[in-house]
């Protein structure tokens, strides 16, 4: 309803009717000014949702995101969008830009508009690269789609208690994230082992070399290294040397990695609802985090294989999400 | 532009400054769109599917969970042996012995009953069957069409189990799977040479591309077999795999290959058995289409041809008697040629599906049919060609109801022409008592599906239309061999002390044995063969029933670091149907084996292994003059790593049969020490 009177669609006049559709403009203005203000009064604000696609993963966030909205009764208008309908104009009016996926994050950097933004399905390297990029004056945050490196390690903790070793992949893009990881785990009385990768055909002796008597793979997300091409080969090769991979992605899981650790796009989008709610009613914007809400997948058919009993999904995700609730009450 | 990206964390600033000559601007702009692409990918890695690598079909099943005694050799092992076929290899397996008969034909068996071809046991390499049809049966080794190298694993079934793998998985199976084409390294060269003539060079070389990838080896191996015998032999192979991932369920491999394997036969002065050079060549292809779903459903479907191509011809001139020459109107000799010839082809195609019925209850089942066609004019006098089929359907269940015990319980129903049609049951119950500990106890029967040969053979010598030799009758109709068998397993998984102990004590029952009978001719008295006065039929004989037990412990604190001690103590005892106990069968395997093997990284680059072999008396030709003493054997394998040309390279020596000299097939073959050196490298 509201979009139709919004200024960024053209208002088509008939220009024999000159008298006619000044009075129509004037009267078309005034409905505006009334719909604005009410709708004003009813808290609704209009939150234009740039997609990166507006399919798949980005259409389950977006109806993700309209469920919780809804389930909240919040009567913001969605303006939901691909990254080639965001422009400018389009989002000029917004109250809250949320940008989903890396797509729609690329193309938001380059427009200007004044309403906060939030980054979302984007892993928080992706978020930090395009940190400095970013306009200064522009209230931005960032809810990735990549687990907190506590989360990740309490995984094997939980999961595989016997596992002492942690094997780690680094390239170019990762070192970073990996050196996270490694300096949780070691808090944590881990062993973790990092390797360099270059290209490609690193990883294979990369494994070998991690694992001369066991241990985890830990997967992250660097599509350098672990990419749809690439995982099969890291399975089969971890595999090999009986060592289970833990992945990051449910697709991982179906791959042949032992366990994974994942938030999908729902999760992120009932996220996203929650924090635009608060942000709309006059909340700042909150520091860019990672996600609360995520999902635990296992692969019976490779535990067994593997000879690994492990608990039920449930089992392990609650017991991460208390440890979650621990370290952050 | 003061910078283009700039990542916040200390030891990660790139910072572009605006001063920068064009070529560090170009650079940094095409820096920044591959990042820029790099991003827009990012999210992908967590959302897209990739293929499903580890399907119900690829994974093997954990030894606890398996149905029966399961020994896995892996590529550290092998390597590590230093033996150079993969019927010896074996012998690193509780329960088999091995050797190689005549110097040149490479013979292993599961429990002994071998006689000198492995004609009881199966042989598969990625599903293809290295049984041959031809003769008694049995695995050519020299003709299994896989390099030792490209070797990922060998998981040996001691036991029986025609529930899963059909007909003539009768006691033991090999199961041998290659090396996908995108695991191999890019190139791989290894050689070596040293005594007894060995002289082996393989080359690989593998390419990926997208989806695609493809491998190819070249090898030939060379040997001549025991001092002082025209046994050498000639091992050459040329073989492809390729894997093509065509989407993230559906995945194609293809195998093709060509071996020629030639040996040195026969002994000088005997006119019987002249020297001579016999090759063996095979050709063959292999498709298999395989669906990977997820939750352990999955399907393959797969197709082979076989090709073999045998070559063994001499004349031997006879002297016929003089009163035969008056009967019979002969001249003084005769030369007669034998030409044992004979090809052979081998259709098979297969359905296989895995399916996860319940949170319990897992089902494998599919079948197959196969058609055997065998040509031989030596052989299949006037019939020339017998061609065989055969049908199987198949299925195993597997019940979980407590996560303690799993219950297995499959058959196989084949309908082949040479045996009718047979169900062959197995089932086993696995208690696991702990997490590291499981009790098993299996009960099973399986069948071997009497050969073309062995029904059919029909060997004459004419002369003007006189028999001169009838070497060979027909059997008629032959019933499969048959063996009934019960185990007891114990396996403890002991990982904190980096400890496995696996123990089977097993009661094999084999009934219906095809044996050579020597039966009187029966010809017309104008054809009578002047030569001999009887010949030889295959017949439903002997029964043997084996008992025993066999364990192998092993320490192995990494991958390449291990110390086993494996050992078989077993009793065969045998009889001919209403007649006393024979001894043939009872020394076709030693009452006692203890192999102890171990590998050890010295650091700098340097590995030591080391194999040690007893085996009690025992014989291989089943006659009492054959006995063979007790002997041990010790073979040594030093190795010194290092990086060069940008791979991986070892140099290695290796020393076998250390020690005495011994008698490991025949009281007069001796085997000497051979040492022998060589180098790979990998890249």
């Amino acid at each position: 309803m509201l979009s139709q009177l919004l200024p960024n669609r053209p208002i088509h006049a008939q220009p024999c009717v000159l008298w006619g559709s000044l009075a129509r403009a004037f009267k078309l203005s005034i409905l505006t000014l009334l719909v604005v203000l009410g709708s004003s009064l009813a808290q609704a604000a209009t939150i234009a949702v740039v997609l990166s696609e507006t399919r798949g993963a980005y259409q389950e966030f977006a109806d993700a995101l309209r469920a919780e909205l809804r389930r909240d009764q919040q009567t913001h208008e969605l303006q939901i969008m691909d990254s080639e309908q965001a422009s400018t104009r389009s989002l000029a009016d917004a109250q809250l830009v949320i940008g989903v996926g890396g797509k729609a994050m690329e193309v938001l950097a380059t427009k200007d508009f004044k309403a906060p933004l939030l980054l979302t399905l984007i892993p928080r390297s992706s978020y930090e690269k395009l940190s400095a990029a970013r306009r200064e004056d522009r209230k931005t945050t960032g809810l990735f789609i990549d687990q907190p490196p506590a989360r990740y390690i309490d995984l094997v903790r939980v999961a595989l208690p016997d596992a002492e070793r942690i094997g780690l992949l680094a390239g170019r893009d990762s070192r970073d994230n990996v050196a996270r990881l490694a300096q949780v785990a070691r808090d944590r009385k881990l062993r973790p082992a990092v390797e360099l990768i270059n290209s490609e055909g690193e990883i294979y002796p990369a494994i070998q070399r991690l694992f001369p008597d066991g241990g985890v793979l830990l997967a992250t997300p660097d599509t350098s290294i672990f990419n749809t091409q690439t995982i099969p080969n890291i399975i089969l090769s971890a595999y090999r040397f009986r060592v289970p991979v833990i992945g990051f992605s449910q697709g991982s899981v179906k791959s042949g990695a032992l366990i994974a650790l994942f938030s999908t796009p729902t999760h992120l989008g009932t996220q996203s609802a929650e924090i635009a709610s608060r942000v709309l009613s006059g909340a700042t914007l909150p520091a860019p985090q990672y996600p609360r809400m995520f999902s635990v997948g296992i692969n019976a058919v490779v535990a067994r294989s593997l000879g690994i009993e492990m608990d039920s999904e449930t089992a392990i995700h609650d017991r991460l999400e208390r440890l979650d609730r621990a370290e952050h009450p | 532009m003061a910078y283009l990206f700039r990542s916040d964390k200390k030891n990660t600033t790139f910072v572009f400054k605006p001063n920068h000559n064009v070529i560090h601007l170009l650079a940094s702009l095409s820096l920044l769109g591959t990042c820029m692409t790099a991003m827009a990918e990012d999210e992908s890695a967590f959302l897209e599917d990739s293929p499903v690598v580890l399907s119900a079909s690829r994974l093997s099943q954990p030894l606890r969970d398996a149905p029966g005694a399961v020994t896995v050799l892996d590529r550290e092992q092998i390597r590590a042996s230093g033996l150079r076929d993969i019927s010896d290899l074996l012998r690193l397996v509780p329960g088999f012995v091995a050797t190689i008969a005549y110097g040149s034909y490479p013979v292993a068996g599961y429990h002994g009953l071998t006689r000198d071809r492995s004609s009881r046991m199966l042989v598969l390499i990625d599903g293809r069957s290295a049984y041959s049809p031809y003769f008694l049966g049995g695995v050519e080794w020299n003709n299994l069409g896989v390099d030792i190298d490209d070797i990922e694993r060998i998981e040996v079934v001691r036991g029986s189990n025609s529930a899963a793998y059909g007909a003539n998985a009768f006691l033991g199976v090999v199961n041998i799977t290659t090396r996908k084409a995108m695991d191999s390294e890019r190139v791989s060269l290894s050689a070596q040479q040293g005594e007894g003539g060995i002289n082996d060079i393989s080359v690989a070389g593998s390419v990926k591309s997208g989806d695609l990838g493809v491998r190819i080896r070249a090898r030939q191996q060379r040997d001549s077999g025991f001092a002082d015998y025209y046994d050498g032999r000639n091992l050459e192979l040329l073989d492809l795999r390729g894997d093509y991932q065509i989407n993230n369920q559906l995945a194609l491999e293809m195998h093709a290959g060509t071996n020629k394997s030639g040996v040195a036969r026969g002994t000088y002065g005997d006119a019987g058995d002249p020297p001579r050079w016999t090759t063996t060549q095979q050709s063959y292809a292999l498709a298999r289409l395989r669906k990977s779903e997820t939750d352990g459903n999955d399907w393959t479907l797969s197709y082979y041809h076989q090709h073999e191509f045998a070559k063994d011809a001499f004349t031997q001139t006879t002297a016929i008697p003089l009163p035969l020459q008056i009967a019979f109107g002969l001249p003084a000799s005769i030369d007669i040629t034998a030409d044992s010839a004979y090809r052979t082809d081998r259709d098979d195609i297969e359905f296989q599906r895995f399916q996860s019925v319940s949170q319990t209850t897992r089902a494998v089942w599919g079948l197959g049919w196969r058609r055997d066609s065998m040509y031989s004019p030596l052989h299949f006098y006037g019939v020339e060609t017998i061609n065989t089929q055969s049908t199987r359907l198949f299925g195993n269940l597997e019940w979980r109801p407590a996560s303690s015990w799993l219950f297995n319980a499959g058959a196989m129903i084949e309908k082949a022409s040479l045996s009718g049609t047979k169900t062959a049951p197995r089932l086993a119950v696995n208690y696991h008592a702990s997490s590291q500990q499981t009790l098993r106890a299996a009960w099973s029967r399986a069948y071997r599906t009497p050969t073309p040969y062995e029904v059919y053979s029909n060997t004459k010598y004419i002369y003007d239309g006189k028999v001169l030799r009838w070497t060979d009758q027909p059997a008629g109709s032959l019933r499969p061999e048959r063996v009934t068998a019960w185990e007891l397993g114990y396996l403890a998984e002991l990982r904190s002390l980096a400890t496995t102990l696996d123990v089977r004590i097993f009661d094999e029952k084999i009934e219906d044995m095809i044996q050579d009978r020597k039966i009187p001719l029966s010809i017309p008295a104008d054809q009578l063969s002047p030569v001999r006065p009887e010949s030889r039929t295959s017949v439903n004989g002997d029964r043997a029933r084996t008992n025993g037990i066999e364990y192998q412990l092993m320490w192995r604190p990494s991958r390449r670091n291990w110390l086993s001690i494996a050992q078989t103590f077993m009793n065969i005892r045998s009889s001919e149907v209403g007649t006393q106990f024979e001894v043939r069968n009872q020394r076709s395997a030693p009452h006692v084996v203890t192999v102890i093997s171990g590998a050890r990284e010295l650091g700098y680059g340097f590995n030591l292994s080391a194999a040690h072999y007893r085996y009690g008396r025992m014989n291989w030709e089943q006659t009492e003059q054959e006995n063979l003493p007790p002997y041990h054997r010790t073979d040594l394998r030093l190795g010194y790593e290092f990086r060069t040309g940008g791979g991986k390279a070892e140099v290695f020596l290796v020393a076998q049969h250390l020690g005495q000299v011994n008698n490991e097939f025949k009281q007069r073959y001796e085997t000497d020490r051979r040492i022998f050196g060589g180098f790979r490298w990998e890249y």
